[in-house]
């Protein structure tokens, strides 16, 4: 389904602010504008990433409102959406879910923008359609999808950036057109060359790292059939140097490689049957692999001197396949009645040094069905349900309801209301990890999380004058998460542990958010609000959410005469709150958590040259060079006395990007 | 401009950002002993190290549960808090008016633990001899000790300290259903820092639970460090470490994070402000890495100075927390005498 707004062209739009002519492809019946949908969705375009100098998908996220970004240095970037935790956000490309979840989290920092048209986000469960890990809400990367006519039938494309903190991206693609196939395929490769607070050592907290990412498709339309092959591949090492060991006997030193490969290969089949009915299938296979590799360097020698270190814990391989197809059939069967049934096949397997056994698996089958029901104009209704057969667990029957009620002029009301849930991954069920440090087993009698969605928005378009329009949007949310899988000791005396469901979960809050635009200014203020409670905090009698704020402002000025017409400067700014909460660590100890408030702010200049053949960014990312804030969490609590701070980013940094397109 | 002539500047920056290769290190001059000791697979042994013979003792680090200071003025008792054993005081005159009815009671009554210094003041039982000699109301020295590695009721033992002279001490140890004890006599073992006690097997003094008083300087165990700014209100969190525990027996050690072991002489002795508490070396020379690695890192940069059990000074660091093979808990670390 999210493959179809691909075929469709509709006009791309400059800013997030003229929303209404952006299509939306993610959970809707038909690939709709953005005011049309019933769901709340947020839309970042290509132009705006572009002008942002993002070039991950942490990079963007980092700005948004109602996340949060949390970085590891080795496990990378994860986010908290509406303030429920990134294992419950499921990351779509092309609506293909992508695998490789490391501690419940996807990086960010691996999925690339370059190629990207538009990331579309929806807070908000989606689990009809997509299943588990949609609890929290979808965030899907919809490709570009050049289409050429046979009057230019090849086009070609270069990207390079290059940002102070040693990041240096570059890229080369190309589609042509042989007959009436276009053949894409493209090259990234983007890498880092790490950074510590002491230019002598060899360790470095930011990790160096490379990436490189590669994209083959074909693309064939033919009357009303539309077939779509692609590949995307991935693959990453990251550097982990080890502190040197050095005396008058030896100099060594432990370092670690983090290597990563990821492959996502595709069949899309679209075809639309008549004017009101149209049906489409999408397949994929996904492969995930994470390798941690050890060794002992001989510092004295600068060849032949890695040595494997064989102990267990220094080296493991994790990979997950995913096999998945989903079909839908649309039919418009009249205005006031648009319904689709859809399928959802997942075979999951899981190989590893820490799965029990050596491996897991888990087939998920699921049929659903939604329905668009217009009793009056204005009024929109969409109920769906979920049913599926899980090989594992007993599965959920999952429904929601959407409203939309546009019947006041220039205001729109939304409500949804979802259930969502989350499987056990096959971690949870069948992780062994046992060594004399850890004794985790998997529990195989898990049952999924579930959650309760309540979300409700009102949009208002305020026309003040042919020159000033404004866009108010304001929105609400609750969620409630209940058998919440947590780590549990079953032996309080020895280092046994296990996963149960007992955890709850709610968060709570509001959105609002004002954009628009007078003459060459273009303006988006937003504000969230967002409380999190866990039955936690019972334990020590706080029964209290614990609430932080945000703030987020988008400026664009646009020079409109002289020699830099054409030239955009803009301000991303975001503010994100302080906050504070209790959490229980692995040892099932209470532990508070707190992190200071902190703001990133980047200034960009943007201009295309040659009717937009080359277009060039540069600014400054991070202007008030926030590194470190004082925090705690769960995961560096006690074990690292002394280290309570939490890692932001490198640091302030100029940045330049140039794309080229001939 | 033109942009075609971009390209291969691109490609330039391209090939430019590459993983950097390293210049070999040239192995400083030195003449320090080089040690690696390893702990059990589950920290079960307490390694005491002697410096000036460069030797190791080996004993069981669960086979005793409280310990007695040994010298003639001393009334010091501590627990074993590396096997996880609390005390909690108990306000009652007689040991007999609480009993195995009361262990919810006992759970509400506060824990108490040895802070890892080894000193009384800070110890769980404290100075036990004011409660004994406090009139009008003679409170005495009465302690709930609780077992970790018993199970119901018998998880529990009363403890009451009544004296203690020059070469004893005098207590009363039962378990909760006793109704009837005597007064039990501990010695004071004058070859040892400790007399060590067992609640095992109806209770026993533990002979030979440490190595001669001469023959070590410092112990590699395990026990409970106190933090703070853990718990909500800043309240003491205990928590078992893996550490290195000094001699009491005249050990006197200090820390220098700033100066590189390599320069540290006999005459930078008097620039030092040395320590009698046990832990100056204590656990934090190694850390647990941030995040994913989950790995340890020994911070070399932490040169301790020890004079030791014979009044001799050394200069000692620790350089890693594993063998070669790769599995932890192997502690290495270089010293030399300076002085």
């Amino acid at each position: 389904m999210a493959m179809l707004s691909s075929g469709i062209a509709v006009a791309q739009t400059e800013d997030t602010t003229e929303i209404g002519r952006v299509v939306v492809s993610t959970g809707n019946i038909q690939p709709t504008t953005a005011s049309k949908t019933v769901h709340n969705v947020r839309i970042i375009s290509a132009q705006s990433i572009e002008r942002q100098g993002s070039f991950n998908l942490r990079d963007l996220l980092i700005k948004e409102n109602n996340i949060r970004i949390g970085n590891d240095n080795i496990l990378g970037s994860s986010l908290s959406l509406q303030g429920i935790s990134g294992q419950n956000v499921k990351i779509l490309l092309d609506g293909i879910p992508i695998t490789g979840r490391e501690n419940g989290n996807i990086d960010l920092g691996q999925i690339n923008l370059s190629n990207i048209d538009r990331v579309e986000i929806i807070e908000g469960p989606l689990s009809v359609i997509y299943g588990t890990d949609a609890l929290g809400g979808v965030i899907n990367l919809v490709s570009k999808s050049i289409m050429l006519d046979s009057a230019k039938p090849y086009m070609t494309y270069v990207n390079g950036y290059y940002e102070s903190i040693k990041q240096t991206n570059f890229g080369a693609g190309g589609v042509v057109k042989v007959k009436d196939i276009d053949f894409g395929a493209s090259i990234n490769r983007n890498f880092f060359g790490g950074f510590g607070t002491d230019p002598d050592s060899r360790v470095m907290f930011w990790k160096p790292k490379q990436q490189v990412f590669g994209n083959f498709s074909i693309t064939n339309q033919t009357g009303k059939l539309k077939i779509r092959f692609k590949t995307d591949i991935f693959n990453e090492k990251i550097e982990n140097r080890g502190s040197p060991i050095v005396n008058h006997l030896e100099a060594y030193a432990y370092d670690e490689y983090y290597l990563t490969n990821r492959s996502i290969t595709s069949l899309s089949l679209e075809q639309k049957i008549n004017k009101q009915s149209y049906w489409n299938v999408l397949s994929s296979f996904s492969f995930y692999q994470r390798d941690k590799v050890t060794y002992r360097k001989d510092l004295t020698q600068t060849s032949n001197n890695l040595a494997l270190v064989p102990s267990p814990d220094a080296n493991s391989s994790t990979s997950f396949l995913n096999l998945m197809s989903r079909g839908t059939y649309s039919n418009a069967y009249k205005t006031a009645f648009t319904y689709q049934l859809g399928y959802d096949v997942n075979i999951n397997s899981a190989f590893g040094t820490k799965i029990e056994a050596d491996r897991g698996r888990m087939n998920d089958y699921a049929l659903f069905a939604c329905a668009e029901i217009k009793p009056i104009k204005s009024l929109s209704i969409k109920p769906g349900f979920r049913a599926s057969y899980n090989t594992r667990y007993a599965a959920p029957f999952i429904p929601s309801i959407q409203l939309m009620y546009s019947g006041i002029k220039n205001v729109t009301f939304r409500y949804a209301y979802g259930r969502g849930f989350r499987a056990p991954g096959l971690k949870e069920l069948y992780l062994y990890f046992v060594d004399y440090n850890h004794n985790i087993l998997g529990n195989a009698d898990l049952k999924s999380e579930m959650s309760d969605n309540h979300n409700a928005a009102v949009k208002f378009k305020l026309k003040f004058s042919k020159k000033l329009t404004v866009f108010v949007d304001n929105s609400y949310f609750y969620n409630q998460i209940y058998n919440q899988i947590a780590l549990v000791a079953t032996n309080p005396l020895s280092i046994e542990y296990t996963y149960k469901n007992i955890d709850r979960f709610k968060s709570l809050g509001s959105n609002l958010n004002i954009s628009g635009t007078y003459k060459n200014v273009r303006m988006t203020l937003g504000g969230s609000y967002t409380g999190i409670y866990n039955n936690a905090f019972e334990m020590i009698g706080r029964n209290k959410y614990m609430y932080t704020p945000e703030l987020r402002a988008q400026v664009a000025y646009t020079v409109r005469k002289g020699s830099l017409n054409g030239t955009v400067f803009s301000l991303f700014h975001k503010y994100n709150g302080s906050t504070l909460g209790y959490a229980l660590d692995n040892l099932r100890n209470i532990v508070t958590t707190y992190s200071d408030d902190f703001h990133i702010l980047d200034l960009t200049v943007n201009k295309s040259f040659m009717e937009r053949k080359l277009n060039l960014t540069f600014g400054c990312k991070n202007v008030l060079n926030v590194t470190t804030i004082r925090a705690t969490n769960v995961s560096n609590s006690f074990h690292n006395a002394g280290s309570n701070t939490m890692p932001v980013s490198v640091g302030r940094s100029l940045f330049a990007q140039l794309n080229i397109k001939l | 401009m033109k942009y075609t002539n971009i390209i291969p500047l691109l490609l330039l920056l391209m090939m430019s950002a590459c993983f950097k290769k390293e210049d070999a290190i040239v192995l400083p001059a030195g003449s320090s002993e080089i040690v690696t000791v390893f702990l059990g697979t589950d920290y079960e042994k307490d390694m005491y190290f002697d410096i000036g013979t460069n030797s190791f003792q080996e004993k069981p680090s669960a086979d005793w549960d409280i310990r007695f200071q040994t010298d003639p003025g001393a009334f010091g008792v501590f627990l074993n808090t590396g096997n996880n054993i609390i005390a909690r005081k108990i306000l009652v005159s007689k040991l007999t008016e609480f009993n195995a009815n009361d262990t919810n009671y006992f759970r509400s009554v506060k824990e108490l633990v040895d802070a890892p210094e080894g000193k009384v003041e800070t110890s769980a039982i404290g100075d036990w001899r004011n409660y004994k000699s406090d009139p009008p109301d003679r409170i005495p020295g009465i302690y709930v000790i609780e077992l970790s590695y018993a199970s119901g009721t018998d998880k529990f033992r009363r403890l009451q300290l009544l004296d203690y002279n020059d070469t004893a001490y005098f207590v009363r140890i039962t378990s909760l259903h006793q109704v009837s004890f005597d007064t039990l006599v501990i010695p004071k073992d004058k070859n040892r820092n400790y007399t060590y006690y067992s609640f095992k097997n109806g209770g026993h003094i533990v002979e030979n639970a440490e190595p001669d008083k001469s023959s070590w300087d410092l112990v590699f165990t395990r026990y409970k460090h106190i933090f703070y700014g853990i718990l909500p209100g800043n309240e003491p969190f205990p928590y078992r470490v893996s550490g290195v525990l000094s001699s009491p027996n005249k050990v006197l050690i200090a820390r220098d994070s700033t100066d590189h072991f390599n320069d540290i002489t006999a005459a930078s002795i008097p620039d030092y402000t040395f320590s009698d508490n046990l832990n100056v070396i204590g656990y934090d020379w190694k850390s647990h890495a941030f995040g994913a690695a989950g790995n340890y890192t020994v911070n070399s940069k932490i040169t301790y100075i020890i004079r030791d059990t014979d009044g001799d000074y050394y200069k000692l660091r620790f350089l890693d927390f594993y063998n070669a093979k790769g599995e932890k808990g192997y502690p290495k670390f270089e010293f030399v005498r300076i002085k």
